[in-house]
């Protein structure tokens, strides 16, 4: 196979240390320091973003603020605002869709596109009128670094390659250049296990992964992987499929001074799980619950349910259910509910022990009162109204 | 950074504020970091990060009620 010689026509844009750079943006104070945004200010909080200047000093995302303060005492450690970089990502959404009719938002930081008959020319063109348009309307201080290619997957490697505010592309005349360049490792989806992998069947660079056989990608990933690998770094795309959404749920790391509160985070949980679940239209009929222990030790336990669930206290009471085979007495780092098995909320299979129609009346009532008054304005007396616990968080891949 | 989320008076020019009074003292906005806007329940949010010189101010309207709050300050 040879490498997909078509015009590249995709895009992927990446903002630059999303949520440290959009806070220097609104507190122009910040501007050119090392700032991080971290999920507590504390000296155990995990840090989110690390602004480019934190970056530059050896400070990374997922550092404990303990130890990035260990390498510059001076930083400046602030808590996430989700509300502004939601606003920040519409808005960017918003200029890329006058440019393309489909945007997919990766993530919070993250988009991709395709231009529709243009040629490479064109394709950088309209990049840099991006770039301008993010710096003139969402704000001077935000940069993005934007990758070219055939398909996403080299549009985002490409979007790696120079950061901040890089505008790189990768297309049949460059690749073999570019893939000298690259380490295994640099790869996405390729760190030490997947490298290992492939040094195994004596691939150590890109460039010998590019030029390897399907045969032989297929024994080194055990399958049809290797294939997609193989199409992936020819330049075809592979990538643009959907994926169903088959679990709705929340978790919350209690700081330790609120780690008792079991059941009132559990409760609040179960609130949120719920209530996201009703609004993209689904019931469950499963339910897992997972702890890791601040000592370490992890207990998890998942069941398929008797009844179809969709009210928050329901989920409470099955969630409870599973807590109760739970016999240790250790303070939680991690509780998760999770919620499986989901159906179309039209299909409501009938409980001859319980009202679901007045269920679902009730529950649809307390649901339009929260949309209007604010998620919690109706609540469970056992749920925790803190609201520091079980904040707004933008999780991973999500906006 | 220091949360205060006291009721303020604001002076708008295009919608934008050029000038707040809290404590009985004006502060002259100098340059606007980031204006955004979100939802609390169905009501609208406008939030305006600000300088007034070397002073940070995060600014709050609440659309339904019309009311200002300064909701942080920061002299970094």
């Amino acid at each position: 196979m040879e490498f997909n010689g078509n015009r590249s026509n995709i895009i992927h844009l990446d903002i630059n240390s999303c949520f440290a750079t959009i806070e220097q943006q609104a507190n122009p104070n910040l501007r050119n320091k090392p700032i991080v945004v971290a999920a507590y200010t504390t000296l155990s909080g995990c840090i989110l973003a690390a602004s480019i200047e934190a970056k530059k000093l050896g400070i990374k995302t997922g550092m404990r603020v303990k130890d990035a303060k260990q390498i510059y005492p001076r930083l400046i450690v602030l808590v996430p605002d989700p509300p502004k970089y939601r606003f920040v990502h519409k808005k960017i959404k918003r200029i890329l869709g006058e440019f393309s009719s489909n945007v997919i938002s990766k993530s919070i930081d993250e988009f991709v596109f395709h231009l529709d008959l243009l040629g490479e020319a064109d394709t950088r063109r309209v990049s840099i009128k991006i770039k301008e348009r993010i710096k003139k309307e969402v704000g001077e201080y935000i940069t993005v670094s934007i990758g070219i290619s055939t398909n996403r997957y080299l549009a985002k490697i490409a979007s790696n390659l120079q950061k901040p505010d890089g505008l790189c592309e990768i297309n049949k005349e460059n690749f073999k250049e570019v893939f000298t360049k690259l380490k295994l490792t640099d790869l996405t989806g390729i760190k030490i296990g997947n490298s290992t992998r492939l040094n195994l069947y004596g691939i150590k660079t890109v460039l010998e992964f590019y030029n390897s056989p399907i045969w032989k990608l297929k024994l080194a990933f055990g399958g049809i992987v290797g294939l997609y690998w193989h199409t992936r770094l020819h330049g075809y795309e592979i990538d643009n499929f959907k994926s169903l959404k088959k679990t709705y749920g929340n978790s919350y790391a209690p700081p330790p001074n609120k780690a008792h509160l079991k059941l009132e985070i559990l409760s609040k949980l179960c609130q949120k799980t719920g209530y996201r679940l009703r609004k993209a239209g689904f019931v469950a009929n499963g339910i897992h619950l997972s702890i890791s222990y601040r000592d370490g030790n992890y207990w998890h336990k998942s069941i398929k349910t008797k009844r179809t669930i969709f009210e928050s206290g329901d989920i409470y009471k099955e969630a409870i259910n599973l807590l109760n085979e739970n016999l240790s007495i250790e303070l939680p780092r991690v509780i998760s509910v999770n919620v499986f098995s989901l159906q179309a909320a039209k299909h409501l299979q009938l409980d001859i022990f319980s009202d679901e129609i007045k269920k679902t009346q009730l529950v649809t009532a307390i649901d339009k009162i929260n949309n209007k008054w604010g998620l919690y304005t109706i609540h469970p007396a056992r749920m925790s109204v803190d609201s520091t616990v079980v904040q707004d968080r933008i999780s991973f891949g999500q906006v | 950074m220091q949360t205060i989320a006291e009721k303020v008076s604001v002076i708008l020019e295009d919608n934008i504020p050029i000038s707040i009074t809290w404590k009985n003292r004006d502060y002259k906005i100098t340059k606007i970091g980031l204006h955004h806007d979100y939802y609390e329940g169905k009501v609208l949010m406008h939030v305006f990060s600000v300088l007034s010189d070397s002073l940070f101010l995060k600014l709050k309207l609440n659309t339904k009620h019309l009311t200002w709050n300064l909701m942080e300050i920061d002299q970094t």
